[in-house]
């Protein structure tokens, strides 16, 4: 054998040998990189990163993930991040993870360089919260001048045009599909067959004489009734229900009608001057941000940690499906058992940072293999402040359910503003501030409730017209303290919020005395123009639904009444046989009357 | 010896095997090569098979090269031809669930559909393009490699060192 022949072949095998080996770290880097930048929508830098396989252990030094709504501050960022994987599941490709530390985490830390990424990122909650945070900043205050002038006779107030009328027709639609549903249930010729049949059978027995088979055909019609009868019961429960739930769905037309009015006070430049409005508008925004961002990583946890067909339809386009077969001690595919956390938040008033503690534990590719639910928990105090951190991601199950709690205490709050300098800005200075935030999302519905506290802050206020800066000046005089609560609810694609807090109530009762009774009675009149063309929807549809409820309710009364009737006479008649047939106190085994 | 020396060594043995069934095998394995998804046991394997058999491996890693370019087009077929074979014929499902169950079996990325999609494909095509390869060596041995070798453009060619050391090693 030419001994060219074996060296240039294992020369050949060295080399590619030499690429995996050289070539794999900064591979998985760049893949780390890309797929980070992907997740977050902002730049992610790793300044090194170094794979072992004996012991098999991932070390990831200064990786920075920058913040999207923030390009000049990074999200996060941490020294380093150490993985050392146990080596059986390796042997299955499955890469487990059973101790993990993060050290050094920082959070909202200064960039030198924008983390701006060109390219769009697909996110629904990020597009849907974007959405909010444009409509709440809509809010138009304080431009009474532009208000005084604007033809507003101009603007159209066509039932069309409005979302109470639209609706309405939906409420309408809807309730005439259920009703139509329900009609038919309790009309059906099924119904007035069994009916017949039982009839016919009350009137057969008349004629049987044998005591024996008359017994048991006695026995056979009570069973038909009664199932009858609960038959027209659960149907009667579930009209009861469709009307309750067509009653509930008249009030959200009030909401609509608000939704309507902010609309077109908005358009004409004239201030709501409402608690919910103000408040909105003044806190809407930061945290339609915020709880966009924390939604949006709740998005994309679930794309990479849940066995829903989408995901994996993701995966087919680019590297094929991976298909699982039965095995007894199965790992997922990657599993984080535990991971100790430490780090700290700046605190940005020349205070010491915030130590900040914590673990993550069970996050998986697989959570339906690994059973449980992904927990992160983070922690933090010092110098008279708290902070603590808690998400809990359950994919384990069909629908998946994420909880994020969040609470932070005793942060000074000097140097905040809120609203925009082009209508009202609020300006803190002093103070200190709380939150406490739950937010879930089951599926796709959300639910949460952010709670903040301020307590003896100092309130500046600017607006734009002079006159009303000097009247908000004078509301605001003062330390004070503030509350107010946030609500989230509806879906990913169709969030909702709703703020309340008493610095509304203030600044409303300032503006409205200042704006005086001019802008009162130009409201009055667009309210008045909007329930003109919104009353004949909303009679026509309490009318028809009045209708329709009482012709409904009658059908399933006389179904109801036709049953018993039926009851009671085959409860008479055998009463009457019983007496006739068998003597008092002789009892036949098998008989049943 | 020179760098430039060691590298016409190494030419030479991994260009020195030119019989027909040679190329055939080469041309064969180096499309099986080139379809599978190289980030798994699969392909070095198939790798490693090249280098010990003797087929040219010239022709093995230019077919590769060209598998590879073609994968794309190739996935269309072999993705939903990996899948059904994975999860619709129950006849293999248990050397399937015997293969995942084996340790280090999984590096493979048989359970994967592009890799067994692939795998199959390239299966498939080995016989076909074996065939091929044979008849286009056999081709080129008795017709073209001459002229080829008599023509002005390769006489050019000549001069430079790799073409040159082609020629004079190749046979």
């Amino acid at each position: 054998m030419r001994w060219s022949y074996i060296i240039s072949r294992i020369t050949v095998l060295f080399l590619v040998w030499a690429l995996f080996f050289f070539g794999m770290d900064p591979a998985l880097r760049w893949s780390l990189r890309r797929a980070g930048e992907a997740a977050a929508g902002a730049k992610v830098e790793i300044a090194g990163l170094k794979t072992r396989i004996f012991p098999p252990s991932l070390v990831i030094t200064g990786m920075q993930v920058a913040d999207r709504s923030d390009p000049f501050k990074n999200l996060f960022q941490f020294d380093s991040l150490a993985f050392k994987m146990e080596g059986k599941p390796l042997l299955e490709k499955k890469f487990v993870v059973k101790d993990a530390s993060l050290l050094g985490l920082k959070l909202g830390t200064k960039r030198d360089i924008s983390g701006a990424l060109h390219r769009q990122l697909e996110s629904k909650s990020f597009a849907a919260f974007e959405k909010l945070k444009q409509k709440t900043k809509e809010f138009s205050i304080a431009k009474t001048g532009e208000a005084k002038t604007q033809a507003y006779e101009q603007v159209d107030i066509t039932a069309s045009s409005l979302e109470t009328t639209r609706l309405a027709e939906k409420i309408k639609a809807d309730f005439a599909a259920q009703s139509a549903a329900w009609k038919e249930k309790t009309d059906s010729a099924k119904f007035n067959e069994r009916l017949e049949a039982i009839k016919a059978g009350l009137e057969k027995l008349k004629s049987q004489q044998d005591v024996v088979s008359r017994v048991a055909a006695a026995n056979s019609m009570r069973e038909d009734i009664t199932k009858l009868k609960s038959e027209i019961e659960t149907s009667k429960n579930l009209l009861d229900s469709t009307l309750k739930q067509a009653g509930g769905s008249l009030s959200s037309l009030e909401e609509a009608r608000r939704k309507d009015l902010e609309g077109l006070l908005a358009k004409l430049k004239i201030p709501s001057l409402d608690t919910r409005s103000l408040t909105g508008f003044l806190l809407g925004p930061e945290t339609a941000g915020r709880v966009g961002t924390a939604l949006h990583w709740l998005e994309v946890s679930r794309s990479r940690m849940s066995n829903a067909p989408a995901a994996k339809a993701k995966v087919r386009e680019k590297a094929g499906t991976v298909i699982h077969f039965h095995k007894e001690h199965v790992y997922p595919s990657f599993l984080l058992k535990n991971m100790a956390i430490t780090g700290e938040m700046p605190s940005g008033d020349g205070q010491p940072p915030l130590r900040l503690e914590g673990t993550a534990e069970g996050f998986t590719s697989q959570p339906a293999v690994y059973g449980k639910p992904a927990v992160l928990r983070l922690n933090g105090s010092g110098s008279g402040r708290k902070m603590s951190l808690l998400a809990e991601l359950d994919h384990t199950g069909e629908i998946p359910r994420d909880r994020l709690g969040m609470s932070m205490e005793g942060f000074p709050l000097r140097n905040m503003e809120a609203g925009s300098d082009s209508s009202l800005l609020i300006r803190t200075s002093g103070g200190k501030g709380s939150v406490s935030s739950l937010l879930e999302m089951r599926g796709e519905n959300l639910d949460g409730k952010i709670s903040l506290k301020a307590e003896g802050i100092r309130l500046e206020a600017k607006a734009a017209e002079p006159n009303i800066n000097a009247l908000l000046s004078k509301a605001l005089t003062g330390d004070r303290n503030v509350q107010a609560s946030i609500s989230v609810s509806g879906t990913l694609d169709d969030p909702s919020m709703s703020a309340s807090s008493d610095l509304g109530e203030i600044l409303a009762n300032a503006l409205k005395s200042a704006a005086g009774k001019e802008l009162e009675e130009r409201k009055k009149e667009i309210e008045a123009k909007l329930d003109a063309a919104v009353k004949p929807v909303k009679d026509g549809l309490a009318a028809q639904m009045k209708e329709k409820e009482k012709e409904l309710l009658d059908k399933a009364n006389l179904n109801s009444s036709k049953i018993s009737e039926l009851q009671n006479k085959l409860l008479n008649k055998l009463k009457l046989d019983k007496k006739s047939i068998i003597p008092e106190g002789l009892k036949i085994p098998g008989l049943k009357w | 010896m020179t760098p430039l020396g060691i590298l016409r060594y190494l030419i030479k043995g991994l260009t020195g095997e030119t019989s027909p069934s040679q190329a055939g095998g080469g041309l064969a394995l180096g499309i099986l090569l080139g379809l599978i998804p190289k980030a798994n046991l699969t392909a070095q394997l198939i790798l490693v098979l090249i280098m010990s058999l003797r087929v040219n491996v010239g022709i093995a890693l230019v077919a590769a090269t060209f598998a590879s370019l073609a994968r794309p087009v190739a996935n269309l077929i072999a993705d939903p031809a990996g899948l059904w074979l994975l999860t619709k014929v129950p006849a293999l499902q248990p050397a399937w669930t015997y293969l995942y169950n084996v340790p280090v079996v999984p590096w493979t990325g048989f359970n994967n559909t592009l890799v067994i999609g692939n795998l199959a494909l390239g299966l498939a095509l080995f016989i076909p393009f074996y065939v091929t390869g044979k008849k286009l060596a056999v081709l080129y041995n008795s017709t073209i490699k001459e002229r080829l070798a008599k023509s002005a453009f390769v006489k050019a060619l000549k001069a430079s060192w790799l073409l040159d050391c082609y020629f004079k090693y190749s046979g």
